[in-house]
């Protein structure tokens, strides 16, 4: 009996600890309506692009690499978006563009990890540095987005907003791919352990390749969709570094201790975007929020830290 | 034994840079066979496995299977045809369970989707052939070194191989999980599978191979039948010279003490621990694994804190304060159990592991002094006849048994009174061996305590004054070479009840 509850606490433990404390939160702050219909609709609403995102870096880390280059790539994302759908007026158009950017850019990426062997982190933040160089030149004051068809994607509802069912999609075949899958198994023995990956005769370097494309389109999407939602565009890139990461990592302290996962990281991106909705709510300085982003991605790395001390104190003796 | 040749390797030549590591192999692999291959570490015994494996793609020469060449496949390929390599690495991955690790290379799905419940069952249809019970849902990276071995091999077992290469199977393992190997081999043999055998254990090799296949400078000396091939023409073979002697005589009239430790008592590991070790002596701590021979090892050195008990080191008493750099100052030496993780810096060269602890002696107004650096990790290496003699090349381009040399080296810069060394020759092949255990003759003779902890009851008998034999935490017994039999000892370490006859 224990050992079954010790094992669903393993398991289970780190989401619902979350969603209690969420609870109370709003326990506390009862005055502040945070669950309400209207306050979940927007949450989601707001946080399908760090949700897309992070799961797209998911992705890259599950493979074993590490990634700091969307940040920079989102915001050149969304120039470009801006800039061909005025010049074309199609959501389409401007979307397989933006694909094809960062499909480039990601492929050039893979190839110098795969086959030079260089440190995907690091040719990932000379990426995001050139990317923010490339942004500014492209627009010099704040591009709008003037096509009224393509801002209405965004208001589209069944119920939910399409974004959100979009997303929620993209989430639900994620999970299955990368875990009932055999394409997503090999993908994970890749990442955790890349000579057995080797042994099992699974080919690395393909392997990686398909985590970036897929991690390409996801970030596309994620820059259309909040291109179309915001209508305008600031450096949105710099401003996502930090909760797309600490979704990840607070996923990746869930269910199996230090391994990135899809339901993590999107229940890391709901709980971030929780708090900062919260945090707007009862009227907090924006740059509190980053601060707070910041000392959950602390506490989630300590976690995990936590947790994998003792697997490998297990081991030694 | 048959008559089949299941495999052949004509002229295999694979060169890494400037070195060779295979310079033209020729080899007959038959059906039915249990086949050693031996030879010192740099002989050519690994690249020669991953070549078969298809992880190396020789330089030249081919490799034959059941008459097609399968030279250059890759590994998927190979494992495919019926050839299995369980590496001397064990690859797991540790957050997958054991099932979804013996089946990695073939995961069973069902309408594209993974069903593990399919694979159940022919995963325990090979456990049950190994003899060995696993909770298949718990993750692997839980499990000891031990089990974690057992897992590679099902993994190897699950595509019933026709050819099965086992490298150092034995190496981390007890001594029953050992017999289950064996019989594992046995059984194979009788259904028609080849095991290829590695190891550096020789009394292993006699009990369980029937041919000997000698290796050394990336070519096959020769192959015999193990009945036909005594043990020290064997060792002729591997070495290219005669090894004159292998365990030094220690003559030594040992004085005081310079190790006491006194009911030394450690979470569930040890329970009350006392002995001393003289100067000019060398006593090994023998046990099974798990017995608390690297937890003993461990407190003296001051990595891990006492529950309970005393350690005095030349008559001074080291309180719960004590650490390994106070264990420096005191002048204890340690050589850790392992040498990757532990003993050397391993993107360092030998130069840089050999001065590792003489920062002081090579600086001065704390900058290092190349030239003094260069010299001294020189006299150093060519005082242990490190192969390749280069100080430059990077460490963990050298074999496992030159590692140990670098590893026990770094610690000759200075005359300590009490070395510790841990499985100090564990993975280290015949001709590095005799030079360590002639090294530690002379620590000895010049004074120095040593305490070896060792799994290996020859190396015990051959090289110690004094055995201690460790069970589950306790001293069983404490016994003289001469006095002994391996027999003898062998019972103490699995619980203390005399057998009459070999284990195996």
């Amino acid at each position: 009996m224990p050992n079954q509850f010790i094992k669903f606490i393993r398991l289970y433990g780190m989401p619902i600890g979350l969603l209690v404390l969420l609870l109370l939160v709003q326990g506390i702050f009862h005055k502040v309506p945070l669950f309400s219909l209207l306050n979940i609709k927007h949450i989601l609403l707001e946080t399908v692009s760090i949700a897309l995102t992070a799961l797209g870096l998911s992705y890259i880390m599950i493979s074993g690499e590490g990634d700091l280059s969307f940040a920079g790539m989102f915001s050149l994302l969304t120039v470009v978006f801006a800039l061909v759908s005025n010049q074309l007026n199609s959501f389409t158009i401007s979307f397989l563009s933006i694909c094809a950017t960062i499909l480039v850019v990601n492929l050039f990426i893979v190839l110098l990890v795969t086959k030079l062997k260089f440190s995907s982190f690091i040719v990932s933040i000379a990426i995001m540095f050139m990317a923010n160089g490339v942004e500014k030149a492209l627009h010099q004051q704040t591009t709008l987005i003037q096509d009224p068809n393509i801002l209405s994607f965004a208001k589209i509802e069944f119920g939910l907003p399409l974004v959100v069912l979009i997303a929620a999609i993209v989430y639900i075949f994620s999970f299955f791919l990368i875990n009932k899958t055999k394409f997503g198994f090999s993908l994970r023995i890749v990442g955790e352990n890349k000579n057995a990956a080797i042994e099992a005769g699974i080919n690395t370097n393909q392997m990686k390749v398909i985590a970036y494309i897929i991690a390409g389109l996801l970030i596309a999407l994620a820059a259309s969709i909040e291109s179309t939602r915001v209508g305008a565009i600031y450096e949105q890139g710099k401003y996502y570094m930090l909760p797309v990461f600490a979704a990840c990592f607070l996923g990746s302290s869930m269910f199996v201790p230090g391994r990135v996962n899809v339901f993590g990281t999107l229940i890391g991106a709901l709980f971030l975007g929780v708090i900062e909705k919260f945090m707007n709510m009862i009227s907090v300085e924006s740059y509190l929020v980053s601060i707070a982003q910041g000392a959950i991605l602390i506490i989630a790395v300590g976690l995990v830290a936590y947790r994998h001390r003792e697997k490998i104190e297990q081991i030694k003796l | 034994m048959s008559e089949t040749i299941v495999a052949k390797i004509r002229d295999l030549k694979k060169y890494f840079g400037a070195t060779k590591a295979l310079d033209g192999v020729d080899l007959d692999i038959y059906a039915n066979e249990v086949h050693a291959i031996v030879g010192s570490n740099g002989a050519g015994k690994s690249t020669l496995m991953k070549t078969l494996a298809g992880e190396y793609i020789p330089d030249e020469g081919h490799l034959y299977y059941l008459d097609e060449d399968i030279t250059g496949l890759p590994p998927l390929e190979i494992q495919r045809k019926g050839i299995q390599v369980v590496h001397q690495v064990l690859n797991i991955v540790e957050s997958m369970s054991i099932l979804e690790n013996i089946l990695v290379a073939f995961p069973p799905t069902k309408n594209g989707l993974l069903n593990w419940k399919d694979g159940r069952e022919k995963v325990q249809e090979i456990l049950d052939f190994i003899d060995i019970r696993f909770d298949l849902s718990k993750p692997t990276g839980l499990l000891s070194i031990s089990e974690q071995q057992f897992v590679i091999l099902a993994r190897a077992l699950i595509n019933k191989p026709k050819v099965l290469v086992l490298d150092e199977p034995t190496s981390r393992i007890g001594l029953e999980e050992t017999k289950k190997i064996f019989n594992v081999i046995r059984k194979l043999k009788e259904h028609g599978t080849t095991v290829i055998y590695i190891s550096h254990r020789m009394e292993e090799i006699y009990q369980i191979c029937d041919k000997i296949s000698v290796f050394r400078d990336g070519l096959r000396i020769d192959t015999r039948l193990t009945k036909d091939l005594p043990k020290d023409e064997l060792v002729t073979m591997m070495l290219g010279k005669k090894l004159d002697v292998f365990f030094p005589k220690s003559v030594i009239e040992a004085s005081d003490e310079v190790l006491r430790v006194i009911d030394l008592k450690y979470k569930d590991r040890l329970d009350g621990i006392s002995f001393t070790v003289k100067h000019g002596e060398i006593v090994s701590i023998v046990g099974g694994v798990g017995a608390g021979k690297t937890e003993i090892i461990n407190l003296v050195y001051g990595i891990l804190k006492p529950d309970s008990g005393e350690i005095w080191v030349d008559g001074k008493f080291l309180p719960l304060s004590h650490t390994p750099s106070k264990a420096i100052k005191h002048s204890i030496a340690l050589i850790p159990e392992d040498r990757v993780l532990q003993g050397m810096i391993e993107n360092y060269s030998v130069k840089n592991n050999l001065s590792a602890l003489s920062m002081e002696k090579i600086s001065k107004r704390s900058l290092i002094r190349n030239r003094w650096e260069t010299n001294l990790a020189q006299s150093l290496n060519d005082k242990l006849s490190v192969v390749p003699n280069n100080i430059e090349y990077m460490i963990n381009a050298l074999s496992g048994g030159n590692q140990q040399k670098v590893v026990i080296g770094k610690w000759m810069a200075e005359k300590y009174m009490l070395y510790l060394l841990d499985e100090v020759t564990a993975g280290v092949d015949i001709g590095a061996k005799s030079e360590i255990y002639m090294i530690l003759g002379q620590l000895a003779k010049e004074g120095a305590g040593v305490v070896l902890a060792t799994g290996d009851i020859e190396e015990a008998i051959g090289i110690s004054d004094r055995i201690i034999i460790l069970y589950k935490g306790k001293i069983v017994k404490e016994v003289e070479p001469l006095k002994v039999t391996k027999d003898e000892i062998l019972a103490y370490i699995m619980g203390g009840e005399k057998v009459a006859k070999p284990v195996y």
